[in-house]
């Protein structure tokens, strides 16, 4: 039970909780105090001031930042007043000094906080001298850029990076004057550690991180945000996809939304939007003397049902991919289920059921040490790989991996292990008091060895192949795929590119097949027929994570051309076949 | 070398505790030490005392912090967490960077020994097994000195494991600073002996619950702890009845500037201005007047000639809107032109600033370029209430002291020779 306390702010009694900071005692009770460098999930520094209130305890009067100081019984807080608001203004107007904040140039003009600042503070001129300095922008990035002009040093970039990714890529070179945030040891920002998870850009309260494609494409009043969820690995995390007169801008992580709490990795931020290359499908494809023309809808379908209903049961084959939504997934089962077709999976590959029902990745937070077992978190459900990485990097938590590839977090690692060496790691488990097995679609025996000694001890966090995987294995398509036995082949492709050279060769040797695609790639060479289908953002439905967790996936933009829903397709199909 | 050139204070106090061995020929080896009556404190301390009877003598002798905020250092030891199961460690901070200070180089090169015995005391108080030399980058004769006593101190079993036959144990590891002023402020210490950027940490958590590598931490002053062995052996009393009421034993003060006899002088607390300029530092020199005096280090406030009679010490400086800061007494003569001698300080400090917080970091710069402007002679009308509108902004604001201190010769100035700095913006030169 957490100690209430009783504060005296601005004239009003209010109530707060032992532990907690001025500023927040503020906020929970609806008292606006201006800050800048703060940011919710960051460690407060107080290194603007902007924050500061006076503050009367035991008699004595003082100044001092509201987000840095606890909150004490009995305290008289004051957050307004002629001489705090004068050192307001004061301490904005020498920030906007500092370095070339020009607002009718920047691309945050809108939605920046030092402006929105220097408006209520009413800042109409700047009374101290500007300096002009001659400071670099950084574009050696991909996806966003780095001025250090409308840089105000406030480190939220550098907390965030340190904090919540634990990737510790940005830092600060220089003194006083001369300080800028740099990373590594002062390398272009492209050329460094960075991950490019955008969660430095996602924190900036000012333009000097910059997303390339949304800049300048629209202010926070001209969009609209859909909060939905991410559908590039089976983290599920929840985002807010950021449109404009139905185009995306961007996607930003959703700050309140479990898992992820706001962040992203580059593969659900920036990869979709900026490094997409396929062409859209927007018409329906029939193959006819050797190539793919356009067809009606109503063709393309009457060929698919026709197929489905000529083939012998037992001739035919349906796969998925995992980046369907549960509904979809199990109209899918259903659809073949009832035709009597048995040969269903996955177009990822198999999925082995785990004996884990639940899990949550926030327990990870609390692990003091993490075993990671035939999987690379830095390629794959890399937003879990924070979670490790701030444990290790933060808090001291020991990391081993085990694993027969030298994965990305090989360097993180007190102990790379092979697996025929697992046993040292459930070694070195014993001076640890809440171990974590982390492990993927790589793991074999030695993850057996592990479930057997460290059973009573530690938690196991399964990283889900694909994306929704838990959602098809509750559709029943978790098995193997017979792709010899299928003369003729739907399939639920989404946008899945990757596709494994051996299903493809065999796809080549079918009869027929049938995708139902967001792309034409990389079908165009294996496909008889083409249904242009939704994109992750068009997508409406649900989708289950990793943890077991459901999460809600919603329309942000309208399908463009003649593309339809998948569960639309899929009933199209089902009446077809019924004839 | 400061040593023979500048040190004046032989002659001036009968009786010297700090300065006892000045002069005496290589008193920084072990063996000229010990024939001077040396390691008798940590013998008394070690062999006759408990830890927290040695604070209670500390507590009692009245001592207060040395390094410019004149803590009650007692109370400081007093505040470590007495359990014996918790790591503790000590801070030696030898960051001595305030501007016109001498003192901490001078024991250190001169009399190393001295301070070991008080470091060896004082984490015997607290129960630190482990303590850090905080060198300053750029005193490279001090480091190689007390790398030196250090090992002589190991090797006369005054160090390391058992020491004198006790159960207590103490290891000294020595750190070089890489040259920041603001690495003096303790827990940017503590940061930078951590191996990050020298930055202040937020307080609370004080260093003596929350100190270096997360552990409560003692951090001293090297004069602080120059004071501890003479306390143990000459008593609380002793040392407490010199000074003043809230003041008390002898201060090593630094005179540096426009004196005759520029130099280190240990004298009690309390001795004034006038007695340490005229008396002791010979006046000033070539017979010329005295124009202002800054009594203790660049962050203190200066004063005119009405305030000679000012006792020094730290009750009774603020009194008339200064603070002794470390006891760096800086002589300005009439030539002197204070415009340029407060930028001067002024670049310093923005040298300085580290960048943390926004107002130090811009108000530092700001002032600097005004400064520059005023001294070229190319001031503007205003500029004078600017620079005080920047100190307001900064003092009391800022996230360490530091932010305070760069505003200190500013106003201070401005309030006694605002003349000086219109006739420069007006008439476009100097009035000296």
């Amino acid at each position: 039970m957490v100690e209430e306390i009783t504060l005296l702010v601005d004239g009003r009694e209010v109530k707060g909780r032992k532990g907690e900071t001025i500023l927040q005692v503020c906020q929970e009770n609806g008292i606006d105090v201006p800050t800048l460098c703060h940011f919710e999930r960051l460690s407060d520094i107080g290194s603007c001031r902007v924050c500061i209130v006076e503050i009367e305890e035991r008699g004595r009067t003082r100044i001092d930042t509201s987000c840095t100081t606890p909150a004490a019984e009995g305290m008289v807080v004051r957050t307004n007043g002629e001489k705090l608001n004068a050192f307001r203004k004061a301490a904005i107007e020498l920030l906007l000094s500092e370095r070339n904040h020009f607002c009718m140039y920047c691309e945050m003009s809108g939605d920046c906080e030092l402006q929105k600042l220097a408006y209520r503070f009413g800042i109409d001129h700047i009374r101290y001298p500007r300096f002009y300095p001659k400071l670099p922008v950084d574009s050696s990035r991909k996806y966003f850029i780095m001025d250090h002009n409308r840089c105000v040093l406030c480190r939220r970039c550098v907390r965030a990076c340190e904090e919540l990714v634990g990737n510790h890529t940005l830092g600060l070179r220089g003194r006083g004057f001369e300080t800028m945030i740099c990373a590594d040891l002062n390398v272009p920002f492209g050329e460094s550690s960075c991950v490019s998870c955008g969660t430095c850009l996602s924190v900036c309260p000012t333009g000097a991180l910059v997303d390339r494609r949304s800049a300048y494409m629209g202010r926070e009043v001209q969009v609209k945000r859909v909060k939905s969820t991410c559908l590039f690995c089976s983290v599920g995390c929840g985002t807010e996809i950021v449109v404009r007169d139905d185009y995306i801008l961007r996607v930003e992580g959703d700050w309140d939304a479990e898992p992820n709490r706001g962040l992203l990795c580059a593969a659900g931020r920036f990869e979709p939007l900026y490094d997409e290359t396929r062409a859209r499908s927007l018409k329906p494809l029939v193959r006819r003397n050797g190539g793919l023309e356009e067809a009606s809808w109503e063709e393309a379908l009457d060929l698919v049902a026709e197929k489905l209903r000529g083939f012998d049961k037992k001739a035919i084959g349906a796969l998925a991919s995992t980046r369907a939504t549960n509904e979809t997934l199990q109209l899918f089962a259903e659809l073949f289920k009832e035709m009597g077709v048995e040969n269903l999976g996955c177009l990822e590959g198999p999925i082995t059921e785990p004996p884990e029902k639940e899990l949550s990745l926030a327990d990870l937070d609390e692990a003091d040490m993490f075993i990671v077992v035939g999987e690379d978190l830095a390629e794959d459900h890399q937003v879990a790989g924070f979670f490790v990485k701030r444990g290790v990097t933060n808090r001291g938590a020991r990391l081993v991996v085990v694993d027969e590839e030298e994965t990305g977090f090989v360097p993180l690692a007190r102990r790379w292990l092979k697996p025929d060496e697992v046993e040292e790691a459930v070694h070195l488990c014993n001076a640890a008091a809440q171990p974590a097995v982390i492990y993927g679609a790589r793991a074999g025996e030695e993850l057996e060895v592990l479930r057997r000694e460290l059973a009573d001890r530690a938690r196991f966090f399964w990283m889900a192949p694909g994306t929704n995987a838990r959602g098809a294995l509750a559709a029943g398509l978790g098995g193997p795929f017979d792709a010899e036995a299928a003369r003729c082949v739907y399939i639920l492709a989404c946008d899945q590119g990757k596709i494994s050279e051996e299903l493809m060769a065999q796809l080549k040797e079918a009869d027929f097949v049938a995708v139902q695609s967001s792309y034409v790639e990389p079908w165009a060479e294996v496909a008889d027929v083409i249904l242009p289908s939704v994109l992750w953002a068009e997508k409406e439905g649900s989708v289950t994570n990793l943890e077991g967790r459901t999460l809600k996936v919603a329309r942000a933009v309208e399908p463009p051309g003649e593309v339809k829903g998948e569960g639309e397709i899929l009933r199209a199909i089902r009446l077809g076949v019924r004839g | 070398m400061l040593s023979s050139r500048c040190w004046q204070g032989g002659d001036e106090m009968p009786e010297k505790a700090l300065l006892r061995n000045a002069g005496v020929p290589h008193v920084e080896r072990i063996d000229v030490y010990l024939a001077r009556g040396g390691y008798q404190a940590v013998r008394k301390a070690l062999l006759e005392y408990k830890p927290q009877e040695i604070i209670e003598m500390i507590k009692r002798s009245g001592l207060r912090g040395r390094g410019g905020a004149g803590f009650p250092t007692g109370l400081k030891w007093d505040f470590m967490p007495k359990d014996p199961n918790i790591t503790k460690y000590l801070c030696i901070n030898f960051d001595e960077g305030e501007t016109g200070t001498f003192k901490d180089r001078y024991l250190v090169e001169e009399d190393p020994h001295q301070v070991l015995e008080g470091a060896i005391i004082a984490a015997y108080a607290v129960g630190a097994r482990k303590a850090f030399m905080y060198t300053r980058g750029e005193f490279p004769l001090g480091m190689k000195r007390w790398i030196k006593a250090v090992a002589e101190a190991y090797g006369r079993g005054f160090l390391g494991k058992n020491i004198l036959g006790t159960d207590f144990s103490l290891d000294v590891y020595v750190h070089r600073g890489a040259g920041a002023y603001i690495c003096g402020e303790e827990t940017a210490l503590m940061e930078s002996l951590e191996g990050k950027r020298g930055e202040p940490r937020l307080k609370p958590p004080f260093p003596t619950q929350v100190g270096l590598f997360g552990q409560p931490t003692l951090i001293n002053n090297v004069e602080t702890l120059a004071c501890v062995p003479h306390i143990v052996l000459r008593g609380p009393e002793w040392f407490a009845s010199i000074g003043t009421e809230e003041s008390k034993g002898p201060k090593l003060f630094c005179v540096s500037g426009h004196v005759e006899k520029p130099g280190l002088y240990e004298l009690p607390m309390g001795t004034t201005l006038r007695e340490i300029i005229y008396e002791h530092a010979g006046g000033v020199w070539e017979g010329r007047k005295l124009k202002a005096v800054i009594p203790g280090g660049a962050s203190t406030p200066m004063l005119t000639p009405e305030h000679l009679d000012v006792p020094m010490a730290f009750e009774t400086l603020p009194k008339v809107g200064s603070m002794l800061g470390t006891g760096a007494v800086i002589v300005m003569d009439e030539s002197t032109c204070i415009v340029n001698a407060v930028l001067h300080l002024a670049r310093f400090f923005a040298h300085e600033s580290c960048g943390k917080c926004a107002p130090c970091r811009v108000g530092t710069h700001t002032m600097l370029k005004i400064l520059e402007r005023v001294e070229a002679g190319e001031g503007r009308d205003g500029d004078i209430d600017l620079l005080l509108d920047i100190c307001e902004t900064m003092y009391g604001k800022t996230f360490c002291p530091l932010g305070d201190a760069a505003t200190n010769p500013v106003t201070s100035s401005i309030k006694y020779f605002r003349d000086e700095y219109e006739y420069h913006i007006e008439h476009k030169r100097c009035m000296v």
